[in-house]
């Protein structure tokens, strides 16, 4: 069954052909999705002949509301878990395949970087006490990749000693920094140093240490200035529990995804329909490496898509303004 | 009470008295607005007569006085003459008119900004207290242009936190308000109501309250927290739920939205039940879209307000507000839990 889908991250097939596989294996292996899709009013013949614009998202909180499995009678291999405050529902993903998501990690960030000339160190305070994060799981594979041993997590609260970033220099490999945007945030405005040229600051989003709100430009510059390297090298990370893949911003606020992974803007009053690039609606992803648990996703996250697919993240789909008195300024100047 | 005050309020029970007799009197400013707004398909019709009924029918009996009396921190308080500009959402007929009756009752002049969506209800209410009291200073607009360089000093918003730093900058720019304007922002969306001993006798109240204004009100119910699932009532509300749409709207088809998330709950195994146009489902979010109810187990009364806090109106149940209240509020209920009538008394 594993073999049956190597091809996602290969350039063996286009995106069209891997999704009409794997909509067809949804259908038949993932009875959620098949049941909701029924419910929509498809059958399995039109499902499988679609376009990925027109492909049915299950919303995302289905990891919550039920079981997203369609592997068959193999056992999961890996389970993540989402962060949450006690009593909360956390969504929870199965990994059939822990090589898939493996795969993911790695052929994904080999798309944007050179991972093999880069140091990983992980700083994720506020993730620790959620043993089932699979941010935490990415960022150890970053580390497991790396032979030099230098590569690690970062201890909570510590400064990034002089002795590690002599040893970075030595090997004339740059650091990829990756972690929480505000735990980063602390330990750029508490610890200051300068990272080795070439580094790369990876925030990936979260509040976990909240302390203040802060833009999104703001927060880049803070670590920009704390760690002595250009903004352009704060780059951002666009991934969750729910999905194996990951997309990533490269020095301004647009992700691009990897070649297995297409993202659309759907309408959040009628989330079978896609938007035209440049209008604001639900982010829904489609990520076929997902294809053991579903692949087919919409987020509540808002955002906007240009022409080229990348596509910005601007919050949370806003929690009540559609509810109540609700005064405009754009409808009304 | 100050005289000044004493005039001003018999000139607003005369001229709403005037207003509302002329609800059904055709070429009377109010008939015709009621017609405007209909024929306009602002609101579906039964939303424009429930309201106008509601307001003729809380503001009797001496229900301005009361309100005027239980707002003044002092009997022999000076009102203070000044324009306060009010900014009106349009999401339910007449939603702003409170905040008019607000700015009347205090002594101030009124300056409106109306919503587009709701342009004629409250314009007929000044057209007949400008016909009987032109000397009461009123300003009316629908666009927030006209009143530029007009620099006021008090002004109420009927927007949500969000989006007030925003409008304030904007209109300090524009000279609409003066740089440190005292303002009354709105920060409820929703109402829930709470039923920890299920009794059928609340239906009609509950579908009301979920239903009326297409459940775009503060005051519209977006959670019901019940000892009951609901299962076990969902038939029972449909039911009702028909009844009520067979006299209140033309249109009982669920949109998109409700359709797909019929889709998703069915296939996940969450249940829910549809009622016309709005989905009632088990589990938990963020209230978001209006046409969406959420049930919840009843297990702490304090939930709601500890969970939601100042985005939350109205807790409607046994020792809250009844929920027979959620679409007939009183004339003197408290936005936010805030009096705006004792805010414009008082605010300096």
């Amino acid at each position: 069954m594993l073999e049956k889908f190597v091809s996602i991250f290969t350039t063996e097939n286009t995106f069209e052909s891997d999704l009409r596989e794997i909509l067809k294996w949804q259908w038949s292996q993932n009875p959620v999705y098949r049941r909701f899709s029924e419910n929509i009013g498809y059958d399995a013949a039109s499902l499988t002949g679609m376009r990925a614009a027109e492909v049915p998202l299950l919303p995302v909180e289905a990891f919550r509301d039920t079981r997203l499995y369609a592997a068959g009678d193999h056992p999961p291999e890996l389970y993540f878990q989402s962060s949450g405050t006690t009593g909360m529902v956390r969504s929870r993903h199965e990994v059939a395949y822990e090589n898939v998501y493996r795969q993911a990690i790695m052929q994904g960030i080999q798309q944007f970087y050179p991972i093999e000339n880069m140091v990983v160190l992980g700083y994720t305070p506020g993730y620790n006490d959620n043993p089932d994060s699979s941010l935490i799981w990415m960022i150890n594979e970053l580390i497991r990749h790396d032979t030099t041993g230098l590569s690690a997590f970062l201890p909570v609260g510590q400064p990034i000693t002089a002795g590690l970033l002599a040893a970075i220099e030595d090997t004339e490999k740059s650091v990829l920094l990756f972690g929480a945007a505000f735990g980063l945030v602390d330990l750029a405005e508490r610890h200051p140093v300068l990272l080795p040229q070439g580094s790369i600051i990876m925030e990936t989003g979260g509040m976990k240490t909240f302390r203040r709100e802060m833009s999104r430009t703001a927060m880049h510059q803070i670590l920009a200035d704390g760690f002595g390297i250009p903004l352009e090298a704060v780059h951002s990370e666009y991934g969750m529990t729910e999905l194996l893949s990951q997309c990533y911003a490269q020095g301004d606020s647009w992700f691009v995804s990897p070649p297995w992974v297409q993202v659309s803007i759907r309408n959040p009053f009628n989330p079978l329909e896609t938007l035209p690039y440049g209008e604001q609606g639900l982010i829904g992803i489609i990520d076929l490496a997902n294809w053991a648990s579903c692949p087919f996703l919409l987020t509540g996250d808002r955002g906007v898509q240009r022409a080229d697919g990348a596509f910005q993240v601007l919050g949370r789909w806003s929690k009540y303004h559609l509810r109540g008195c609700n005064f405009l300024l754009e409808d009304e100047l | 009470m100050n005289r000044f005050l004493e005039n001003r309020l018999k000139q607003v029970e005369d001229a709403l008295e005037q207003w509302l007799e002329g609800r059904s009197r055709p070429m009377a400013p109010l008939h015709e607005a009621i017609h405007k707004t209909i024929e306009d398909r602002l609101f579906p019709q039964a939303d424009v007569h429930f309201a106008v009924d509601h307001l003729s029918a809380s503001l009797r009996q001496s229900a301005l006085r009361r309100w005027l009396d239980d707002s003044l921190s002092h009997p022999d308080i000076s009102p203070r003459k000044d324009i306060v500009l009010c900014l009106h959402a349009g999401n339910l007929p007449l939603v702003g008119f409170q905040d008019v009756l607000a700015v009347l009752l205090s002594g101030a002049g009124y300056a409106g900004k109306l919503s587009r969506k709701d342009p004629w209800l409250i314009t007929s209410f000044f057209n007949v207290l400008r016909q009987l009291h032109p000397q009461i200073p009123v300003q009316i607009s629908t666009d927030l242009a006209g009143y530029q360089g007009a620099a006021f000093s008090r002004w109420t918003f009927a927007g949500s936190p969000d989006n007030l730093q925003a409008v304030t900058d904007r209109m300090a720019a524009m000279g609409i308000i003066r740089q440190k304007a005292s303002v009354l922002p709105r920060t409820a969306h929703f109402s829930v109501a709470y039923l920890a001993q299920w009794d059928d006798s609340c239906l009609p109240d509950l579908v009301e309250g979920i239903l009326r204004y297409d459940g775009k009100g503060c005051r519209s119910v977006a959670i019901v927290y019940s000892n009951i699932p609901l299962e076990q009532v969902a038939e029972k509300l449909r039911d009702e739920a028909d009844r009520w749409l067979q006299v209140n709207r033309e249109l009982t088809n669920p949109g998109p939205l409700v359709r797909f998330r019929k889709a998703y709950n069915d296939a996940a195994g969450i249940p829910s039940v549809v009622l016309g146009t709005h989905l009632v489902q088990e589990g938990f979010a963020v209230p978001d879209h209006p046409e969406i109810v959420y049930w919840q187990p009843a297990r702490d009364i304090h939930a709601p307000r500890l969970t939601f806090a100042d985005a939350l109106q109205e807790v409607y149940g046994e020792n809250a507000t009844p929920l027979m209240q959620a679409q007939r509020p009183p004339a003197d209920w408290r936005p936010d839990g805030v009096n705006p009538l004792a805010w414009l008394l008082q605010a300096e």
